[in-house]
């Protein structure tokens, strides 16, 4: 299956086009340079196909040794415990898990652990770790390998969840986490490792909570996650023909979540959509329209639709992967319905 | 072009209905003239029959919703807007647009469709229909049609307080701009007013009158008052269905909303609006006065088996009351009366009410021309209006037009009491137990039958004087009863 490449806007002087995955290799690497209490652990990240599955560590262990880029066990409880143990020790860990779909072992660390030793400890300890994942699907990965979990961690007071969809905000975003003094669950997204972008030059982080507005528009809102706000830019495209213009809002963080942005467009547009490839079920996008209803009921000129992946789990088979997906049209047609 | 079919107004005075039902569901096809839903007005239920011929499209008040006469209530299209529709249902192209809110609501549609098959053989009632409304709808859906345009999800359930459906966005520009949301005409899904109609209304300032988008439409609702034809048997009943085309409202039915006791709170609400009403804009007090009944018990006797031989009726005291009532109220005009706002006005025709207690409340069937109808014809049309009230089966015209009343609590050991005037009547008489009882008659004591009768009059419309010698004449009468057998 062919992975899409989305370009957008020519680079300027100070930036070059990466690849989502050459972003985040950036930003392990130059904040490895930066900070020597920075080092990275996972399984196959070091020595197996020369950087982790997709690339993303590769180079690494050449530059900064094998002392600062671990090879583990396969065991994500091992992995999630001991980047715990190192981050409350003073290191400053970048734990990678290989999927997100296996991070149901490593929950105990995470979220007993991680997310709460700061406050338990009354801030005489900080936990600033970096647990890093990929998610989602379109690659034919099947149920095991193919879900969309941040919700998971949403939840779950005490963690910050990052969710960048381009090269330059994988890369921002990777450096605010590292340099955050509380875990962080970074989740990338397996399709998006090889789109390109243009990716600003040196140390530029984006701070954790400030949304994105990657298409300005009139006549709705569409809030969403990862392949979501490509699918919702070619989703505008088509609307625009038709006279709808769909303004696009990356959060890029869910927690914190940039309320004030997306009320802001809310209040312009009167219209909410949002999306994102988890399961519509208890899903990101409920907690969005809850938020946004509470902030702006009488902003609302329409009922705010969602537009997620089936409460099912996800198909090997192409075309039911497709299906079982939410699509650019889909998009387009729950715009189409809230602004009728 | 689509048809919007609203609630008509089945009676002069109605100002809202409720729907009891509907025999039709969403996407069925029904055509004109056929039954299309029960509508509860003041005090009967009734069936109303489809304003054209098309696909039902949409409903936009559910059963048990209560709605002002002449709101839309439903969405009656033709075939191609039905395939319009149909494929606005549809999920589209791989759409999978969710509402907040969730599931399409369904199932109601079995028990519908066979009450529609039960009911096809009663006599319907033409709803009104506002076709240029229909016209702005279905032209709104055109420019709407995308792909997976969800209206099953986009079409909430109608409140049944009758509040008006408008986006929260809608009410607050609204609200700022000082627009009565209840003047528009929602373009959004399922009939909500959105933004775009608000901002429309405040455009159209200036240019039209205030209320004149109301006016026509109540004004068609009115005219469609009239009974319809009879509808042709469509179905087998395994029911006998009723001679008239109420529906007891004691008859089970698919909608909790439309239960007895529905009905039985409305009737109180109207009960208690009427009364208030009558209390607080009228003057009205109350006369007495006792009546020899020895005479009226004689022709009673004795002309009573002579007209239960010869008529099939038996005479009653209350029918007899009521003949005397009209009687004198033709020699009284002024008791037969209304205030107008700037004076009174002397009615041309004698209609006399008749109270009738039922479990659920009270009506107050009338009885027309009573002056001008024998006391045979008058206890005839009594026992017919009575009997049918008990059954909930008045139509509403029966049960307008009175010029006065006549009301007994005699059979409950009332001597007497103040009978509150049903507006806008000018007079009503409450008739109290007719026993015997120790009377004078010259110098003499003598047991003789005797009842007292109560009149209320409003002293608006009628002074104390001609309103007792009215209460005498009808006295005399009563004390001469032979009179009630003149033409």
């Amino acid at each position: 299956m062919s992975r899409p490449v989305i370009e957008t806007t020519p680079a300027p002087a100070a930036t070059r086009v990466l690849t989502y995955a050459e972003a985040l290799n950036e930003a392990l690497r130059e904040e490895m340079r930066r900070d020597p209490r920075v080092f990275v652990m996972g399984e196959d990240v070091a020595v197996w196909g020369g950087g982790g599955v997709f690339g993303v560590t590769r180079g690494l262990v050449e530059e900064f040794g094998p002392q600062r880029v671990r090879d583990t066990p396969i065991s994500e409880e091992a992995i999630a415990a001991l980047a715990v143990g190192a981050a409350v020790a003073g290191a400053r860990p970048v734990a990678e898990f290989m999927y997100a779909d296996f991070m149901g072992l490593a929950m105990e660390p995470i979220v007993n652990q991680a997310a709460k030793i700061r406050y338990m400890f009354g801030g005489k300890a900080s936990v600033p770790v970096v647990f890093r994942a990929q998610e989602g699907a379109g690659r034919g990965n099947a149920a095991q390998h193919s879900q969309s979990l941040e919700a998971w961690f949403c939840h779950i007071p005490g963690l910050k969840v990052a969710v960048p969809s381009t090269p330059a905000d994988a890369k921002g975003l990777l450096v605010s986490a590292i340099r955050d003094e509380n875990p962080v669950v970074f989740l990338e997204h397996k399709i998006l490792y090889n789109t390109k972008g243009p990716v600003p030059a040196g140390d530029v982080a984006i701070p954790m909570g400030v949304a994105d507005c990657k298409r300005a528009g009139r006549h709705a809102t569409f809030v969403g996650v990862h392949t979501m706000v490509h699918k919702a830019l070619a989703a505008a495209e088509t609307l625009a023909a038709e006279g709808i213009d769909l303004e696009v809002i990356d959060p890029r963080t869910l927690v914190p979540f940039d309320l004030d942005a997306v009320v802001a467009s809310v209040r312009k547009t009167g219209r909410l959509v949002v999306g994102h490839e988890a399961y519509e079920r208890c899903g990101i996008g409920a907690e969005i329209i809850a938020q946004v209803i509470a902030a702006a009921f009488d902003a609302l000129d329409a009922p705010p639709l969602r537009v997620c992946g089936e409460n099912v789990p996800i198909p090997y088979n192409a075309r039911l992967e497709a299906a079982a997906l939410p699509q650019a049209e889909d998009i387009a047609a729950a715009v189409r319905q809230v602004v009728a | 072009m689509a048809t919007e079919v609203v609630l008509p107004r089945l009676g002069l005075t109605q100002e809202e209905g409720t729907v009891v039902r509907w025999l039709k569901v969403e996407g069925s096809r029904v055509a004109k003239g056929e039954p299309l839903f029960e509508v509860m007005t003041d005090k009967a239920t009734l069936e109303v029959e489809a304003p054209a011929s098309g696909v039902l499209l949409r409903i936009l008040v559910a059963e048990g919703g209560t709605v002002p006469v002449a709101t839309p209530i439903a969405v009656i299209g033709e075939p191609d807007e039905a395939a319009l529709h149909s494929a606005l249902g549809a999920p589209g192209t791989g759409g999978r647009a969710h509402t907040a809110g969730g599931q399409a609501e369904a199932g109601r549609s079995g028990g519908a469709a066979a009450n529609a098959d039960r009911k096809a053989d009663q006599r319907p009632i033409e709803a009104g229909s506002r076709a240029e409304v229909g016209a702005e709808w279905s032209q709104d859906t055109a420019a709407g049609n995308g792909p997976g345009r969800n209206v099953s999800a986009a079409s909430p359930a109608p409140d049944p307080t009758g509040r008006v459906k408008i986006s929260p966005r809608a009410r607050a520009l609204a609200d700022a701009q000082g627009v009565d949301v209840r003047s528009l005409a929602g373009t959004g899904p399922g009939g909500r007013v959105i933004e775009r109609d608000v901002q429309q209304a405040i455009a159209a300032r200036g240019t039209a009158p205030a209320g004149g988008a109301q006016a026509p439409a109540a004004q068609r609702a009115q005219a469609a008052g009239s009974p319809g034809p009879q509808a042709a048997a469509s179905a087998p009943t395994a029911v006998p269905a009723p001679p008239v085309r109420q529906v007891p409202e004691v008859a089970a039915g698919p909608s909790p909303a439309a239960a007895p006791g529905a009905a039985a709170a409305r009737m109180r609400a109207i009960i208690a609006r009427r009364m208030l009403e009558s209390l607080q804009t009228t003057a009205q007090l109350t006369l007495t006065t006792e009546v020899d009944m020895e005479e009226t018990e004689r022709l009673r006797s004795e002309v009573g088996p002579e007209l239960e031989r010869r008529e099939g009726v038996r005479v009653t005291y209350t029918d007899l009351v009521v003949r005397a009532v009209a009687v004198a109220l033709r020699e009284h005009p002024a008791v037969n009366a209304r205030w107008e706002g700037e004076g009174a006005r002397r009615l041309p025709e004698i209609h006399i009410g008749v109270a009738v207690a039922l479990d659920e409340g009270l009506v107050v069937p009338v009885v027309r021309h009573a002056d001008r109808a024998t006391l045979a014809q008058v206890s005839a049309a009594i026992r017919d209006l009575s009997e049918r009230a008990r059954g909930m089966r008045l139509r509403p015209e029966e049960m307008q037009g009175s010029t006065f009343t006549v009301t007994n609590l005699g059979m409950y050991d009332v001597d007497a009491f103040t009978p509150v005037l049903n507006p806008p009547e000018a007079g009503i008489l409450g008739v109290g137990r007719l026993h015997r009882r120790p009377a004078a008659v010259g110098d003499r004591v003598e047991v003789r039958a005797g009842m007292v009768l109560s009149l209320t009059f409003d002293h608006r419309v009628v002074d104390g004087a001609p309103a007792a010698q009215f209460l005498q004449r009808t006295k005399f009468i009563l004390e001469h009863p032979y009179l009630l057998l003149l033409p």
